[in-house]
């Protein structure tokens, strides 16, 4: 056996066991950059890109909820039902199942602004009683999840809904809600480490290659769900989502 | 969807000490993890698992599962680090940079130096700096950390709204946990047809769920003068341990000169 042939089997073996290892590992996650993995300068960027709009969302919020206190018992139930919401497990199209984001449903359902604000602290529970993603990472995970993904999500939904198709707006707010938000935190590996050639661009390619394998099933699973609760709701719950419009009027 | 860190975070042995204290030297041993080379780093790392597994008496087998989940993450972006892709085979960036490589077609792959040298840095890093987030998450009860943010001025409707999301985080979890066992016990999850169903109907009616329990509450706290603030009785005390503030004060110490020799 020659040397090269010998280092090409090595190398087809670890690719191998690699993908048994992570082919095994349980339900796939919504992608959290998990913590020290950004170098201390990029981390400090994503919060400070990511803290303005949080700030925003929090005067909304507190304005509203001197008006009406209870209002936040709301804001907290809700919140609380976005993080069991992304702790559940959703059977995936490819037969494995996967976790969703919760971020189209309840972009859809309480406005982007106030899910800035509870997705950045849903968030912060994942980190504290799942130990899912980070705090020096949470800049960045927010602005991915809390922000972008939100604000997508909600701007595809109005956008449709306003031509009468509620239900395909639904279903694409949840899915490219969910891509929208992997796509970011692909650009954001990305910029953290450029390829050596082909910089930044390359680097995204391959990071948003490799999440694509886990991302795209799970966007399109998320959105099915999405569409099915939101049946359910439209047809039994009308006059519960009524005391959702309470939030609304920021 | 069992909570077993925040369990573990009410029984550990490192409860008695006060919060701010933990917080602080876990803070601290942060800074120092983003600062240090790799060597250090992994110091920093088994110290913590001292602390963690002989001090706090969290299972070893517990702590370590949750040390694989930063590893497991990393494996995943591992590829994209260390592969590299080029049209040119004979460039000079690819040449100072490829260990080895294939040509496959047009394109040129190849395995970066670059990549390897960030995979191990990105490596350490990330398990040294999970370990001190872990400190934190396994000796530090929830609600103490908040109360520590209230200490810090934290603006009270942050605060406020992570102890009631705290609180109902564990409400719904129940309710989530009992419409499965319905579910599960009428072959609600028998293939994947009636598992979609099954699974829009957990949702639908949790939400339906919440809504419902927002309402109780609300009725509940209007009829008893709710202005808009909730106080909860808290009676614990603390009490500083002389040997574990000297080892973590001389442990930082040596760390600290350690660093400062190694540069």
């Amino acid at each position: 056996m020659t040397k090269k042939s010998r280092f090409l089997h090595l190398v087809a073996m670890a690719g191998l066991s690699f993908y048994l290892i992570v082919g095994a590992a349980s339900p796939a996650q919504a992608m959290h950059i998990m913590e020290g993995f950004l170098p201390v300068s990029w981390a400090v960027f994503w919060w400070v890109l990511a803290l303005p709009f949080f700030i925003i969302g929090l005067r909304s919020l507190t304005r509203i909820t001197q008006q009406q206190p209870e209002l936040k018992l709301l804001l907290a139930l809700a919140g609380a039902f976005s993080f069991v919401l992304s702790a559940l497990k959703i059977p995936s199209v490819t037969g494995s199942c996967s976790h969703p984001t919760g971020t189209g449903l309840g972009a859809v359902l309480f406005g982007p602004g106030v899910m800035t604000v509870l997705g950045s602290l849903v968030l912060v529970f994942q980190a504290v009683l799942l130990a899912h993603g980070g705090l020096t990472t949470l800049g960045a995970n927010a602005f991915a999840m809390a922000i972008v993904g939100p604000w997508v999500a909600f701007a595809v939904y109005r956008l449709l809904a306003n031509q009468g198709k509620q239900r395909l707006g639904v279903f694409l707010a949840a899915s490219l809600g969910g891509l929208a938000t992997y796509l970011v935190t692909s650009i954001q590996l990305a910029l953290a480490f450029p390829a050596a050639s082909g910089g930044v661009l390359a680097a995204f390619l391959k990071f948003a290659g490799i999440f694509a394998l886990t991302q795209l099933p799970l966007a399109i699973s998320e959105g099915l769900l999405t569409v099915l609760v939101w049946n359910w709701l439209q047809s039994y719950a009308t006059s519960e989502l009524q005391t959702l419009q309470l939030l609304r009027s920021e | 969807m069992h909570h077993q860190i925040d369990s573990l975070a009410y029984t550990n042995h490192l409860r008695s000490l006060p919060p701010g204290h933990k917080l602080g030297f876990a803070i601290a041993l942060f800074i120092l993890g983003y600062l240090s080379p790799p060597p250090l780093q992994l110091l920093i790392t088994l110290w913590l698992m001292v602390w963690v597994v002989v001090y706090a008496k969290i299972p070893a087998k517990i702590y370590l599962n949750l040390l694989a989940l930063p590893v497991s993450f990393w494996l995943l972006s591992l590829p994209a680090l260390i592969a590299g892709v080029s049209l040119n085979s004979h460039s000079t960036t690819v040449e100072m940079d490829a260990l080895w490589g294939v040509q496959v077609g047009p394109l040129y792959l190849y395995c970066s130096q670059q990549g390897l040298d960030w995979a191990s840095i990105v490596f350490t890093r990330a398990i040294t700096l999970t370990s001190c987030l872990y400190f934190i998450l396994l000796t530090v009860p929830f609600v103490e950390i908040i109360r520590v943010l209230r200490q810090l001025r934290c603006p009270t409707l942050i605060t406020e709204l992570l102890s009631l999301m705290y609180r109902f985080i564990f409400v719904l979890t129940e309710t989530v946990l009992e419409l499965l066992t319905a579910q599960q016990s009428r072959n609600g999850y028998a293939h994947w047809r009636v598992a979609w169903r099954s699974i829009s109907l957990v949702v639908g009616q949790l939400l339906w769920r919440t809504l419902e329990n927002y309402r109780q509450i609300a009725l509940g706290l209007q009829s008893r003068g709710f202005n808009g603030e909730l106080r909860v009785w808290h009676a614990r005390r603390y009490q500083p341990n002389w040997r574990y503030i000297q080892e973590a004060i001389g442990g930082y110490c040596l760390l600290l000169l350690l660093l400062v020799v190694s540069r």
